[in-house]
């Protein structure tokens, strides 16, 4: 049985890819309740009065897109059924072609007018400097919108000056700059509320941010973003995702058991040997 | 001269943004600090055609010297090939309004907009997929039970992983849930060691920061 703690790993890699693609082509899928965080943030959104204006912050990137795109519709489908404003902006170059699909599958089906319901800034460098920047004013460094279009003739940026004038940020990141900039540069000097979806293995460095109550909640992962979709009612990527990734870790949890009977099996041996 | 001008312009501007920090808004210092963060943000935009530039140059180096050739030409290849693109017939703005108006038909791309759909997000989504199978590998081999601590780093590990899984929400210990478990685990002993690591960091960047200021680190400056 100590053969347990030394299977090959290219069997490791075979049965996990099974495990992987049997689910996702007969789109098995398992639902359980939305977290508590998921729904601090759907509540959030849901209180916002009409009018109120809400900067998404699509800070991701093709790597990350599997994780951070759903949830990311998810919550332009949220925002789209309330009667709010929404502006957006990336921190990284390649989150522009990203935002932009998500944008063009919810605002437009919506009924939505590019920019009177909404508006891409778009990409801009400077990293948390650029956020420091925008505590002061938006519009300094984003003087127009991605089609050259200047701000001041843009109906969405009406009375949008800087941050203060934001009812609720909403950073989706996979990184660095991301949500801890977002938090340590401005949220720490407003105030505003601030929700975050996140990568999975970026979501427990951000938790002492929810514990200081600087962030009202965390979107994690694609479990983040199928809590997301089961709470706005769209399921999508998300939920459609949970099989897949639910058999994947249970198989990592199976594999593990394994290599430990292996390994317990070889130590008692070995001790036995030894005796 | 060439050290001591560069050592007083950080000395002047360090000194005069942390002073900034406590002045009300409006004020001119204030006003100043902002000037100076409008600086930063174009100089970080430079930064871009400097980081082209330095890899175009070592890889044309280790190109030159054998080193990976291969990759160096592929590399080089692609980026000169999607620079080219981007620059001649740029970011489509009608492709890209046809998108948020609603007009975008599946197939209407220009050059520059195919290759990031169609090369650099499935190669970007395959690269990331990848580390599930390495994650696997190292899961099976390394948490191994070898002693009490690491009985607890295996078990905590494992009940997070379960955590994930949708339907684990409704199996409880006791009249403990599993969420709940997770969440705790998240929120106690996870923000125990993240904020330890917060503050030990904070206090590094102060402290250098202050060495950099002061002129006491000086390897910025390059030389010896």
């Amino acid at each position: 049985m100590e053969w347990l703690s030394r299977i090959d790993r290219r069997w490791l890699y075979l049965v996990m890819a099974a495990v992987i693609i049997v689910p996702f082509l007969t789109q098995t899928t398992f639902k359980g309740p939305p977290s508590q965080s998921a729904k601090t943030i759907y509540h959030a959104i849901e209180s916002l009065p009409p009018g109120a204006v809400v900067l998404v912050s699509a800070d991701y990137d093709p790597g990350s897109e599997a994780e951070i795109y759903p949830m990311n519709v998810a919550i332009f489908h949220h925002l789209a059924h309330k009667d709010v404003r929404v502006i957006c902006t990336q921190l990284w170059p390649q989150g522009r072609p990203l935002v932009e699909k998500a944008l063009a599958k919810v605002y437009y089906p919506a009924g939505k007018k590019y920019g009177k319901d909404f508006v891409n800034l778009g990409y801009k460098s400077g990293g948390q400097l650029l956020i420091n920047k925008m505590v002061e004013s938006i519009r300094a460094p984003f003087p127009t919108d991605v089609f050259g279009t200047p701000v001041d003739r843009i109906p969405a940026m009406r009375g949008v000056e800087s941050l203060k004038d934001v009812a609720l940020v909403i950073s989706l990141s996979a990184g660095t700059p991301g949500t801890k900039e977002w938090v340590q540069q401005a949220q720490a000097k407003l105030g505003f509320p601030l929700a975050a979806g996140v990568t999975a293995v970026t979501a427990p460095d951000i938790f002492p941010y929810l514990n200081t109550g600087q962030l009202i909640g965390i979107l994690g992962g694609l479990r983040g973003a199928a809590d997301y979709e089961t709470l706005v009612d769209r399921p999508g990527r998300g939920v459609r995702g949970m099989g897949p990734q639910s058999t994947g870790h249970l198989l990592i949890v199976l594999f593990i058991v394994l290599g430990n009977i292996g390994y317990l099996l070889a130590r008692r041996k070995a001790k036995g040997g030894d005796g | 001269m060439r050290r001591t001008v560069p050592l007083v312009i950080t000395f002047i501007a360090g000194t005069f943004m942390i002073v900034s920090f406590f002045f009300h808004e409006g004020s001119i210092p204030h006003k100043l600090a902002g000037r100076v963060k409008d600086w930063g943000i174009i100089i970080a935009a430079f930064a871009v055609v400097l980081g082209t530039g330095n890899i175009i140059r070592v890889s044309l180096h280790k190109a030159r010297r054998g080193e990976d050739r291969a990759y160096k030409i592929v590399l080089l290849v692609c980026l000169f090939t999607t620079m080219g693109l981007g620059l001649v017939l740029g970011v489509d703005p009608r492709i890209h309004k046809s998108w948020l108006i609603g007009t975008w038909r599946e197939g209407h791309y220009n050059p520059f907009d195919w290759i990031y759909n169609q090369v650099q997000l499935p190669l970007g989504a395959t690269m990331f997929s990848l580390l599930v199978f390495y994650i696997t590998s190292a899961a099976y081999r390394a948490f191994r039970v070898r002693s009490l601590e690491a009985g607890i780093l295996l078990g905590t590990a494992v009940l997070v992983l379960l955590g994930q899984i949708p339907f684990m929400s409704y199996a409880s210990v006791g009249d403990v849930s599993m969420d709940s478990i997770m969440y705790w685990i998240m929120k106690v002993p996870n923000v125990a060691a993240k904020r330890a690591i917060l503050i030990g960091a904070a206090m590094g960047i102060v402290s250098m920061s202050l060495k950099i200021i002061l002129g006491i680190e000086r390897s910025y400056l390059g030389g010896d």
